[in-house]
């Protein structure tokens, strides 16, 4: 079943046109790979999806709802919660106090008190290994330590539908294969649709069940990642040259 | 117990000073009064990060509106309180208006609130437009300079209440996740103009009973000594010398201007405030966290006396 609908999406800054008529749909349950170079449109349609920019034309369709011009803080209450590429932790508060802004403000089952926040806060540390960290300031904490306090801070709203924005970028290769098993972990244990924009192609072409490609602000392919790896196209997008993808993609 | 005793030892020692002689309990009195009106802004600043140049209007609204009840014949301590709720009534107003702007555009806003709220008063001819209402006939019985001051200490103790009890709730989160990042913070499921305007209801009472106690005071209220910018920029500067979005710190911050000021004004007159803001720049540049922060820092027993 569908979770989300992007339908026909436009979204223009100024002269440049970032999405040119974009559709996709999200199913529950599955973990969509978005790729795309760089300046393709993945993040204005991340943005476009949580309510940060409206979109010039199209609709964004969330559990059979038009979401296109609600705000983002209900979209987030309603499920919808996201990562940022470039973290954006609340610098000055500690990090059990930042994962404390979503689940007292985002939370889709309604409000709680602080003390019930902050157990379920020291939970959600516990599944992305912050625990040790909880009392301190977030600008303390090193890129990883970020990266992972995105993803806390976004399973605090007790998402249906999470948007990680590359948060695997800058990461070592331990790293990421261990944040590769927390991202399962939570689409397992917690039910949580994900969308993951990713540039490390074995790690989205290893998680996720189906691929949608950007180029240019436009949808140049979709399927599984066997199929999208074999694509002409995506190569051609990827190498730069013609050539080069059909040698690819036969061999 | 531990995080009270500061603000106790500091306001016991306020209450022995104000008992020595008048001239200090005139000191008492508006340090007390500077307190009240940078604690009340340091509810919108220092948690939510915006900076408001208008809070000296909410003083004067205070004052207007118990200066026309007082006329009316009614208590002067009702007519303080339903000075403050009031203001808090404008604030919502301008709140809903101006708080979708972020940061800067706030700032600005509120920046042309004083001079607004001047013109409307003299153009409109308003409550005796410049000349005023004097208030003298029916204040002088009941006037008791002690009383006075001992509102401003409960009024003062009641913000380090609320702002501790603030910091540590939804709506304190909110605002600091706000004032640390408002895109990140939407996303996160925070109604920004909800909480702001909460804040800044919560931030315009305080001052607007205070403004109730001005008027008590002095007798009378006019657009020239009632609605002053240089309350504002006062209230900001002592946030900002104590230490922005602690408890302490706008009560350090009072206590230290009060004191400074004296000898400032002695040495340099006229330019006061010039050079406290010149210290304040080189402050903040040296300690972010103001006062409060220099010594929590400095001295790491105090730390836990300074929230």
């Amino acid at each position: 079943m569908a979770l989300l609908n992007v339908d026909n999406v436009v979204k223009r800054f100024g002269g440049v046109t970032a999405l040119r008529g974009v559709s996709l749909v999200i199913r529950e349950g599955e973990i969509l790979g978005l790729i795309g170079p760089n300046g393709s449109g993945k993040t204005t349609l991340v943005n476009v999806i949580t309510g940060v920019y409206p979109p010039d034309s199209g609709k964004v369709i969330y559990e059979g709802r038009d979401i296109t011009k609600m705000p983002p803080h209900l979209r987030c209450r309603m499920g919808i919660a996201r990562t940022y590429q470039i973290p954006r932790p609340f610098n000055n508060l500690t990090v059990l106090e930042n994962l404390m802004v979503s689940i007292l403000n985002g939370r889709r089952h309604g409000k709680i008190s602080v003390d019930e926040a902050k157990e379920l806060a020291e939970d959600i540390l516990e599944v992305v290994g912050l625990s040790k960290l909880k009392d301190y300031q977030a600008k303390s904490l090193n890129a990883q330590g970020r990266k992972r306090l995105e993803l806390a801070r976004a399973l605090g709203a007790e998402p249906k539908l999470m948007l990680l924005d590359e948060c695997l970028a800058g990461l070592t290769p331990s790293e990421v294969s261990e944040m590769l098993s927390i991202i399962r972990r939570i689409r397992d244990e917690k039910n949580i649709t994900i969308l993951m924009i990713e540039h490390l192609m074995h790690a989205v072409m290893n998680i996720s069940d189906s691929v949608v490609v950007l180029n240019e602000g436009m949808k140049i392919a979709e399927g599984k990642p066997e199929d999208i790896t074999d694509d002409v196209k995506v190569a051609e997008v990827y190498f730069g040259d013609r050539e080069l993808a059909l040698k690819f993609v036969k061999r | 117990m531990k995080r009270y005793l500061g603000f106790i030892v500091i306001y016991f020692i306020l209450i022995a000073l104000s008992l020595i002689s008048t001239a200090y309990l005139e000191i008492v009195y508006y340090t007390l009064f500077l307190m009240v009106i940078s604690q009340s802004l340091n509810i919108l600043m220092g948690f939510g990060g915006l900076y408001n140049f208008g809070h000296a209007v909410f003083i004067g609204i205070g004052a207007y509106v118990f200066a026309l009840l007082v006329v009316q014949g009614l208590s002067p301590y009702v007519s303080m309180i339903i000075g403050g709720v009031a203001s808090s009534f404008v604030a919502f107003l301008i709140g809903m208006l101006t708080l979708r702007l972020r940061g800067p555009y706030f700032a600005i806003c509120t920046l042309c609130l004083v001079p607004a709220f001047k013109y409307l008063i003299v153009g409109g001819k308003i409550a005796g437009g410049a000349a005023g209402i004097v208030l003298l006939r029916h204040l002088i019985e009941a006037y008791n300079p002690y009383i006075l001051t001992y509102i401003l200490l409960l009024l003062s103790v009641i913000i380090t209440l609320l702002t501790l009890k603030m910091s540590t709730s939804s709506l304190g989160y909110s605002l600091k996740a706000l004032r640390e990042d408002h895109d990140a913070a939407l996303t996160s499921g925070v109604d920004a103009t909800r909480c702001r305007v909460i804040a800044f209801i919560l931030s315009a009472l305080f001052p607007g009973i205070a403004g109730g106690i001005v008027a008590f005071k002095i007798f009378w209220v006019m657009p020239e000594t009632v609605i002053d910018l240089t309350w504002s920029i006062e209230a900001i500067l002592i946030v900002l010398l104590g230490g922005s979005g602690t408890v302490m710190g706008p009560i350090l911050g009072a206590l230290v201007y009060e004191a400074l000021k004296d000898l400032l004004m002695r040495y340099f007159p006229g330019l006061q405030l010039l050079i406290f803001g010149l210290l304040v720049v080189i402050l903040i540049s040296m300690a972010p966290e103001g006062i409060t922060g220099l010594l929590s820092n400095r001295f790491k027993r105090l730390k836990g006396f300074l929230i």
